[in-house]
């Protein structure tokens, strides 16, 4: 498969995914289930990944087919199941009416230390610049 | 090692959802977040990707204009690498017939991968082929390893030769045995005039037939086959382009095929190339000789230099004497031009293969206008005038044209 394929069929799929997200948001609005929530979650990470891989190879590029299993596998399968899961984590999580407090503190400790390494990737890239 | 920049992207929105569930007490948001905080890390987390041991091998590193080189490159892995990006970065005048030179692949871990690349090399030069430029990803392409393969072969691509009949020589030779009649008559094969016998000469000498017609005793006089000094000089001052091509393309192909022609008449060749450095090539024969000079034309490149440029730069010894210099010059720079003016002044006898430069400038024309362009015509016309009268035989070389018709016009002119 050349590059300048296997970037118009990301750039397919993502505006296929991006569609049918569109057409179920107009759909449901605020009448979405909460079950729904890590689909949605997994879903928007899939887009991103597709409109990445549709700016990735080089257009001469010549892309195996292993290569091409390995990334459907790997960056759209994987990371999409780990998504879903965290996702749902998160969800039970906050659920448990007796451990609010505790899934607050998880949450307001895993949003400081994301906030944290955010800080420290800005600070990196500033001074690499 | 790099990591990508989705990375980032992926932790923004993390730390926004998380932030925003946490501000506005919505678990939907807190999902989002770790939704894309979770394989964030657990990529982080997972084993950074190798790259595969690579190595390369070039099936010639000397090649004729127009042949091909098959280049191999091996790749080991020892561990898996789902994404490895291969880039052959080939200097600009080759070319990779068939494979596109980019290649993705995935190699299993202990897999060996050996990606053949046909190499084409339609102008000559020497170049160092070549880097590979070698991209590896992580399974959730977060990570990036790179490393660029340093060329080790060096590929010389001669310039084709085309084969010349006929040679201008020069007026003196060298009183070393060589292929071409010398002006002085002596012991040799070629007929040269019939003249009386002089006394203590050998009676084999004698031309009986012309003796007997005449009446008196006649020899032969023949002339003894002597070599010549031939100095190619080769302008890198000035090139006119037009895509691929320029003058200086057919300038070094003719300084090839002129130094074999007379390398093979056993002369003794020389190459002074005038350019940003002078640089030059004491003449000498044999394949050696040969040799040194395709390997010195290979390096020539047009030099765009405002520095003062003048024959009395040209060191003595290079020149021999009663030497031949052949200049190859699309005589675009006055330096040129007053350069071999200088030289003929010297007592050397000059002749001019002027590449012509017109096909190659009809941008410039556009650009130029009418007048501007008629009035450099006529100061070329002028300077060619300048260069005849000083006794400097000059041949015009039109781009579509073989190498020997200029030469034998130059024989024809002597």
């Amino acid at each position: 498969m050349s590059g300048r394929r296997f970037r118009r069929a990301a750039a397919g799929a993502a505006l296929g995914l991006g569609a049918v997200l569109g057409a179920l948001a107009a759909l449901y609005r605020e009448d979405a289930p909460i079950g729904s929530i890590p689909l949605f979650a997994a879903a928007v990470l899939i887009l991103g990944e597709l409109v990445s891989l549709s700016r990735g190879p080089a257009p001469d590029a010549a892309v195996e087919r292993p290569a091409v299993t390995a990334v459907v596998m790997g960056r759209l399968l994987v990371a999409a199941l780990l998504a879903f899961a965290g996702a749902t984590v998160a969800l039970l999580a906050a659920a448990v009416p007796a451990r609010h407090g505790f899934a607050s503190g998880l949450l307001g400790a895993a949003a400081a230390a994301a906030l944290f390494l955010l800080v420290a990737v800005v600070a990196r890239r500033g001074g690499e610049a | 090692m790099t990591i990508e920049q989705r990375a980032a992207v992926w932790l923004v929105v993390a730390s926004a959802g998380l932030l925003a569930g946490l501000a506005t007490a919505h678990p939907a948001l807190v999902a989002v977040g770790a939704g894309f905080l979770v394989p964030l890390l657990l990529g982080l987390a997972a084993p950074p990707p190798r790259l595969p041991e690579a190595t390369v091998r070039v099936s010639a590193d000397r090649v004729i204009e127009g042949g091909r080189v098959e280049l191999e490159v091996t790749l080991a892995a020892t561990d898996a690498c789902p994404w490895l990006d291969v880039e052959l970065l080939l200097p600009e005048r080759l070319v990779v017939a068939r494979a596109p030179t980019r290649r993705v692949l995935a190699l299993d871990a202990g897999e060996t991968r050996t990606l053949a690349f046909s190499i084409k090399c339609p102008r000559w030069g020497a170049f160092r082929i070549a880097p590979i430029r070698l991209s590896a990803r992580d399974q959730l392409h977060l990570r990036r390893a790179e490393l660029v393969v340093e060329p080790t072969t060096t590929l010389r691509v001669y310039p084709s030769v085309e084969r010349l009949r006929r040679l201008a020589g020069p007026r003196a030779t060298r009183p070393v045995t060589g292929s071409r009649p010398a002006a002085v008559a002596g012991e040799g094969i070629e007929f040269a005039e019939l003249r009386f016998l002089a006394p203590g000469e050998r009676a084999r000498r004698i031309n009986w037939r012309a003796t007997a017609a005449r009446g008196r005793p006649l020899v032969n006089d023949r002339l003894p086959e002597r070599s010549s000094d031939l100095v190619i000089f080769l302008d890198a001052l000035g090139a006119a382009a037009a895509g691929a091509a320029s003058t200086l393309d057919h300038a070094v192909r003719a300084a090839a095929s002129l130094s074999e022609a007379y390398l093979r008449r056993r002369d003794r060749v020389g190459l002074l190339r005038f350019g940003g450095d002078l640089e030059w090539i004491i003449p000498g024969s044999g394949l050696r000789q040969q040799y040194r000079i395709a390997d010195a034309v290979l390096e020539s490149e047009l030099a765009r230099t405002y520095r003062w440029r003048d024959a009395s730069l040209i060191p003595r010894r290079i020149l021999p004497p009663k030497s031949l210099i052949v200049a190859l010059t699309p005589l675009l720079d006055w330096r040129v031009t007053r350069a071999l003016l200088n030289l003929r002044r010297r007592g050397y006898q000059v002749s001019i293969v002027e590449i012509d430069p017109l096909p190659y400038l009809a941008a410039a024309e556009a650009a130029a206008g009418p007048i501007a362009w008629r009035t450099w015509l006529l100061e070329r016309d002028a300077d060619r005038t300048r260069l005849a009268g000083a006794g400097i035989a000059l041949a015009s070389w039109g781009p579509d044209e073989p190498i020997a018709a200029p030469v034998e016009a130059l024989a024809a002119a002597r």
